[in-house]
């Protein structure tokens, strides 16, 4: 909370950028990811550590997003989560809209949203005071990081490779997470490790 | 389109059915309600006239607090695309973007727009479109449109407007479209600075005069984050501060586009300008570049820079250019080898140190001697009130086809057909081959001859300058030049040290020289291309023939002296005779500068022609000229590696830029004027008139397609 107090008063003095800035320091591939702890939508908290061994993607999210909406109204998020899953991995999708914000949800919103659109995913995380998002330093929805058994972050970045909220270009589009856990199932190097995320803003809290 | 003339003639009827439903208005697509914005489409005059740039403008209202998204969005949303639906061989430019505002959310930063936005688009009307009737011009629009929350959007306006022989009236618009250009950044060349990996982000040096208080914007996406830059403190003459690496920074590529905004500047107005790439990696990083934000999200900071009144060379500088053009001349190919054949002259001499000192200084007086009366000549012609430049002497086809006989027959006598320096009859080869003072004296000449067309590149600004000034400093010039061009040689004459550098004599030297003759005949090749292009094959055909003739007097004069016959230098000698008749022939086979460079045009550039510019400049469209000419080494390479690819001519067309070439293969005057305009005297000269009233930018002799790309850019985006 030290944090969040902070950054509202400098932000109040016209200052908050700065403090901000190193409040969104995301870690650097190769480099270990931040361990975490959250409450999921079941009311268990869940760390990053507990995942040790095992490959775990992370998936900002917004419901109500329209990029959001692109990869799940198509199926692709689905689809992918169903996949990871499949093949051992953990996808915890998180939500990082603060109370208030656009999008935020409680573990009950949560349920609701996960029953609405099929989630296939392992856990669904809840951060509204936005600490992890910030950790991370995830900035649209969706934002996806991959971080591989060892702990270290192999893939941070978009969705996909085409900036738009039209699902029609989901099939055209590179698909980075996908493309990425191959080549990390098959011990190669990511080759497309650091893309440009797009979507909205995580509503993180602060001034609109 | 001859071969569709059903669809010609049913496209009226099809687009007023279309219409219909359309708001009759000419000039605006009528507003269109969106989610948190209108949308129009706006036209500045009330119709399109052939051949002319048209500008339309999306005016984007957004509902108070929603925002739209500039070119860089910053750290989420999406630039707004317009895709134009337009009529057969319209085109329409990228969109011309205001400049934008940082839009803080919570920690995260967007660029874009609140409130009212014009993004302002060129409209390029083919030269023939059909002056009778009207056409549509339609934009599908998509959108981003923010507040808290996002909502992609997307809406169709469509405008008409018919089409006018004669220039159109302005709208009601048209003072919105005055405003809305006051906030697109304009182009500062003189503004420049390097970028640099830092410790921790990115190192920013800008250098020129920039105000006092200014707020700073990436114009890429992928280099910095949307952070303000931050730590900005004077060093060195420069600006230096710092900005955070964007979070999928990969690399930074050659030059980094940004854009300042002057916040002093009433009404506020925005700058862009340059950075270029520096590798080495920044070591006086300000140690407290995150610890010192500025006030409004701006940077305050204050620089005493050097200012940009360069305008005008001092004769000091104009000489060390002209010296240092002159040395640079010896590396050209078509100097080297007559150079080369000095030194080995000299080689030959290596033991004599007087002798080879006397060669050296007749060398220099004959090299100095000839820049002296090349240099006369043109004064003497200006002073006469006629318009000549650098280079004239290769606008003569006579003197076109003197010099491929001559490199011709160099090349002979370096391969051994002919020997050199035993009473030849051509003049340059006789006084400028063998030994002595005399030979020394016109290999001086010979080189001056020779080094006219590879006009270093800037010895352009040095000749220009000294056409420009009185006839002493224009003189001064002169020399400086040809005592640049002897330096090599004379240093080689006149210090001990480095003339015992030189190899010694032997066998090599043969195998040298005959080595040496290639260089020769490839310039003679060069010299019959650009008689094929004054002349035409017609011209080319005697040339060779010419050859021939050469090249049999040269076998049968070698031959006569072998064996005494009277028959075989009689021979010669006609042979000789007859080259030197055809001689004057192809100049009455010259043909006009526009038609001599029809040859290699593919339609995407027209002819230069001064009443051309000016009524390009009139309507204030963007033009790129080019002054050329087929004898200029370096005009070619730029056109070959920066001025035909396909990204050049695409930019073009999405620019509107209209592209004028002039040619000065064979002597104009209104080229030789324009050129004074810019105080040149030779080829290559690019100018770029930027899109609206602004000064015309000289891009640099020798270009490269990112710096014409950027240039071409920047040329529409600057008002």
């Amino acid at each position: 909370m030290t944090r969040i107090s902070l950054a509202i008063l400098s932000l109040g003095l016209g200052l908050g950028l700065v403090v901000n800035t190193a409040a969104v320091a995301e870690p650097a591939i190769g480099a270990p990811a931040p361990d975490f702890s959250l409450p999921d939508s079941d009311g268990n908290t869940r760390t990053l550590s507990e995942f040790a061994g095992r490959t775990v993607i992370l998936e900002w999210t917004n419901y109500d997003c329209p990029f959001v909406r692109k990869h799940y109204d198509s199926g692709n998020m689905q689809q992918q989560q169903t996949q990871a899953v499949a093949d051992g991995a953990v996808w915890l999708v998180v939500n990082s809209s603060s109370p208030g914000k656009q999008g935020h949800v409680d573990a009950e919103g949560a349920r609701a949203d996960i029953a609405k659109d099929g989630f296939a995913s392992s856990a669904y995380l809840l951060d509204p005071e936005g600490t992890v998002g910030m950790a991370y330093g995830a900035m649209t929805t969706p934002h996806m990081y991959i971080i591989d058994g060892d702990g270290i972050l192999q893939y941070k970045g978009g969705i996909d490779s085409i900036r738009s909220a039209d699902q029609a270009d989901i099939a055209k589009a590179k698909q980075y997470v996908p493309a990425a856990l191959a080549e990390l199932a098959a011990g190669q190097p990511v080759s497309d490790s650091n893309t440009r995320p797009y979507g909205c803003s995580v509503k993180y809290p602060g001034v609109d | 389109m001859p071969g569709r003339p059903l669809l010609r003639l049913i496209r009226p009827v099809i687009a007023l059915i279309l219409l219909l439903p359309l708001a009759a208005m000419a000039i605006s697509s009528g507003g269109q309600r969106g989610i948190h914005l209108s949308l129009e489409l706006l036209s500045e005059q009330t119709a399109l006239t052939p051949g002319g740039e048209h500008w339309l403008a999306l005016r984007i209202e957004h509902d108070p607090h929603w925002h739209t998204y500039w070119r860089n969005p910053g750290d989420s949303g999406l630039p707004t695309r317009i895709n134009w639906q337009l009529p057969d061989e319209f085109s329409a430019g990228p969109i011309h973007w205001p400049f934008p505002q940082r839009l803080p959310f919570g920690p995260l930063i967007n660029f874009g727009f609140e409130g009212e936005a014009w993004l302002l688009t060129p409209i390029q009307v083919p030269a023939h479109a059909d002056t009778s009737g009207s056409v549509t011009l339609q934009a599908d629009v998509s959108y981003l449109v923010c507040k808290e929350e996002c909502i992609p959007g997307s809406a169709t306006l469509a405008i008409e407007l018919p089409v006018r022989g004669s220039s159109a009236a302005v709208t009601e618009h048209a003072a919105g479209f005055q405003q809305a250009r006051q906030r697109l950044p304009q182009l500062r060349t003189d503004w420049t600075g390097t970028l640099a990996v830092a410790e921790d982000g990115l190192q920013l040096r800008l250098i020129g005069d920039l105000p006092a208080r200014f707020e700073l914007f990436p114009v890429a996406e992928d280099i910095f984050g949307s952070q303000p830059f931050t730590g900005w403190q004077p060093v060195d003459g420069a600006l230096v501060g710092s900005g955070r690496a964007s979070d999928w920074f990969a690399g930074l590529p050659a030059t980094v586009p940004m854009l300042l905004i002057d916040l002093d500047a009433e009404p506020v107005r925005a700058f862009q300008f340059e950075l270029t790439a520096d590798d080495d990696v920044a070591t006086s990083a300000p140690a407290q570049s995150t610890a010192l934000p500025s006030a409004g999200g701006g940077a305050a900071g204050s620089t005493d820079a050097p200012g940009s009144g360069t305008s005008s060379m001092s004769l000091f500088a104009a000489l060390a250019l002209a010296l240092a053009g002159g040395v640079i001349l010896n590396l050209m190919p078509c100097v080297f080898p007559v150079l080369s054949m000095k030194a080995l002259a000299l080689v030959q001499t290596g033991a004599d140190q007087r002798r080879a000192r006397r060669e050296g200084l007749f060398y220099t007086a004959g090299v100095l001697a000839s820049f002296g009366l090349i240099g006369g000549l043109l004064l003497a012609l200006r002073a006469g009130g006629e318009q000549v430049g650098w280079g004239f002497q290769l606008q003569s086809p006579w003197l076109v086809m003197s010099l491929a006989y001559l490199m011709f027959l160099l090349g002979l006598g370096l391969s051994g057909i002919a020997t050199l320096g035993t009473g030849w009859m051509n003049v340059g080869q006789q006084l400028a081959a063998g030994q002595g003072g005399r030979a020394a004296f016109f290999t001086g000449v010979l080189a001056c001859v020779v080094a006219a067309p590879c006009t270093a590149p800037f010895m352009g600004a040095a000749l220009g300058y000294a056409l420009t000034q009185p006839p002493l400093a224009a003189m001064s010039v002169f020399l400086a030049l040809g005592l640049g061009l002897a330096l090599p040689l004379l240093l080689l004459a006149l210090v001990p040290v480095l003339a015992r550098w030189l190899p010694k004599p032997g066998p090599w030297m043969e195998t040298f020289k005959q080595a040496l003759a290639f260089p020769l005949y490839l310039t003679a090749v060069w010299l019959l291309w650009v008689l094929a292009l004054q002349t035409g094959a017609h011209g080319v055909g005697l040339a060779l023939i010419g050859l021939v003739l050469i090249a049999l007097a040269a076998w049968a004069w070698e031959r006569a002296k072998w064996s005494g016959a009277l028959a075989g230098k009689i021979v010669a000698v006609s042979a000789v005779v007859l080259a030197l008749v055809l001689v004057p022939v192809p100049q009455r086979l010259a043909m006009p500068a526009a038609a001599a460079a029809s040859g290699d045009q593919v339609g995407f550039w027209q002819a230069w022609s001064a009443q051309r510019l000016a009524e390009l400049r009139r309507d204030g469209e963007p033009v790129l000229v080019n002054m050329t000419a087929a004898w200029c080494i370096t005009c070619l390479a730029n056109e070959r590696v920066a001025l035909s690819s396909d990204a050049f001519r695409q930019r073009l067309q999405e620019h509107g830029i209209t592209y004028l070439k002039g040619d000065w293969t064979n002597q104009d005057e209104a080229i030789s004027t324009f050129l004074a305009q810019f105080d040149r005297a030779g080829v290559p000269l690019y100018v770029l008139y930027p899109r609206g009233n602004g000064d015309a930018v000289v891009l640099p002799q020798i270009l490269t397609p990112g710096l014409v790309l950027a240039a071409l850019d920047q040329a529409v985006a600057r008002h």
